[in-house]
């Protein structure tokens, strides 16, 4: 058995990367029922807006997790959503979840004089059980549930119409889950008292890839703005 | 854009070679007029670098200095918004935003911005 990555860095896939993410993104969808599959020009447009979030182990720069949060023009929301990961249960998720989060909020415009403006939903299809947990401890609180019909889907899941009309005749049920000021208070106390550089469940270091702008500086801005919540 | 440059005399005398990697050729071109007067562009470097480093030791950096800084930094350390937003690590429409002040990154983000401006500064120019 190969031994674990000793550490991993989580960082926006940059656009000279969309082409391995998408070939990542692409071998889960394709797979996983659950996983809404994303075109190559989605994703293309994804890293490079900067909505792309990645882990890649250090030892061999492959990816090990990949998700999203991006913001469709017809939308009023960002949408958390792809997220796949190849090593289960070392918390690589769990931290990409909550790093893709403070970045959307703190390089975003979704807060305004300490309102939200733009909120993050993530749309759970409605068999999928497994992100559920998660977005319950990271305080996402459920917000509805919302049947499409394939011909009143959103543009981003038309685009995947013969998939979804295969699978799912004429309709898909998802569930929607709100990102809560609670839970950015929560974010925020967590990066700024408990993430010490590690996956705590395999201690293997996990760093923060922001380039020149240090981590530290980082989680104090996250701290702020979850400061000005009204 | 640039702060006025009027109460600096201008001697020609005073021009720094500036090496950029590592080619030797003396930078001599004028980079702005202002009233009639020809500023070389070397003293608008100076001047530029000196904004940025005040700015790093300020409380906060207002939008419209931080823009300045960063047009500045693009101009003189010869970079395209493209090649900023990725030593940045931010996408180029975030980076075009900032540019253009339809947004602005956060306090500290900023300053952090600013400072790896002035880092630029001497490893651009290879001084």
């Amino acid at each position: 058995m190969a031994p674990l990555p000793k550490s991993f860095v989580f960082a926006q896939v940059p656009s000279t990367a969309e082409h391995t993410a998408f070939e990542f993104h692409r071998t889960f969808a394709s797979r996983d029922p659950h996983i809404h599959p994303r075109t190559e020009s989605e994703m293309k447009e994804f890293a490079q807006s900067g909505q792309l979030l990645g882990v890649r182990r250090t030892d061999t720069n492959g990816f090990v997790g990949l998700c999203y949060v991006v913001h469709d023009s017809g939308e009023s929301a960002w949408q958390l959503g792809g997220l796949t990961v190849t090593m289960p249960r070392m918390g690589i998720g769990k931290l990409l979840v909550r790093f893709a989060l403070a970045h959307t909020i703190v390089f975003g415009e979704l807060l305004q004089e300490g309102r939200w403006v733009r909120k993050i939903t993530a749309y759970v299809h409605k068999e999928n059980k497994a992100p559920r947990g998660l977005l319950k401890d990271l305080r996402f609180q459920h917000s509805g549930e919302i049947v499409f019909s394939l011909e009143d889907a959103p543009s981003w899941m038309k685009q995947n119409a013969e998939r979804m009309r295969q699978s799912a005749k004429g309709s898909v049920a998802f569930e929607e889950f709100t990102f809560t000021s609670d839970g950015l208070h929560q974010l925020a106390t967590w990066f700024y008292e408990r993430f010490d550089g590690t996956l705590h469940s395999s201690c293997a270091e996990a760093e923060i890839g922001l380039g020149p702008i240090p981590f530290k500086e980082f989680k104090e801005d996250l701290r702020e703005l979850a400061a000005t919540l009204k | 854009m640039f702060e006025p440059m009027s109460s600096r005399p201008h001697d020609s005398r005073g021009k720094k070679q500036i090496k950029r990697g590592g080619d030797e050729t003396s930078e001599t071109s004028m980079a702005n007029s202002e009233r009639g007067r020809t500023i070389p562009r070397d003293q608008h470097l100076q001047a530029a670098l000196k904004k940025a480093e005040n700015a790093v030791k300020m409380e906060e950096i207002e939008g419209d200095l931080f823009q300045e800084i960063l047009r500045d930094g693009k101009m003189f350390l010869e970079m395209s918004e493209e090649e900023i937003a990725d030593e940045l690590l931010v996408s180029h429409p975030r980076v075009n935003r900032w540019f253009h002040g339809k947004d602005l990154p956060r306090r500290r983000v900023r300053k952090s911005i600013v400072n790896w401006v002035v880092n630029q500064y001497p490893t651009r120019m290879g001084t």
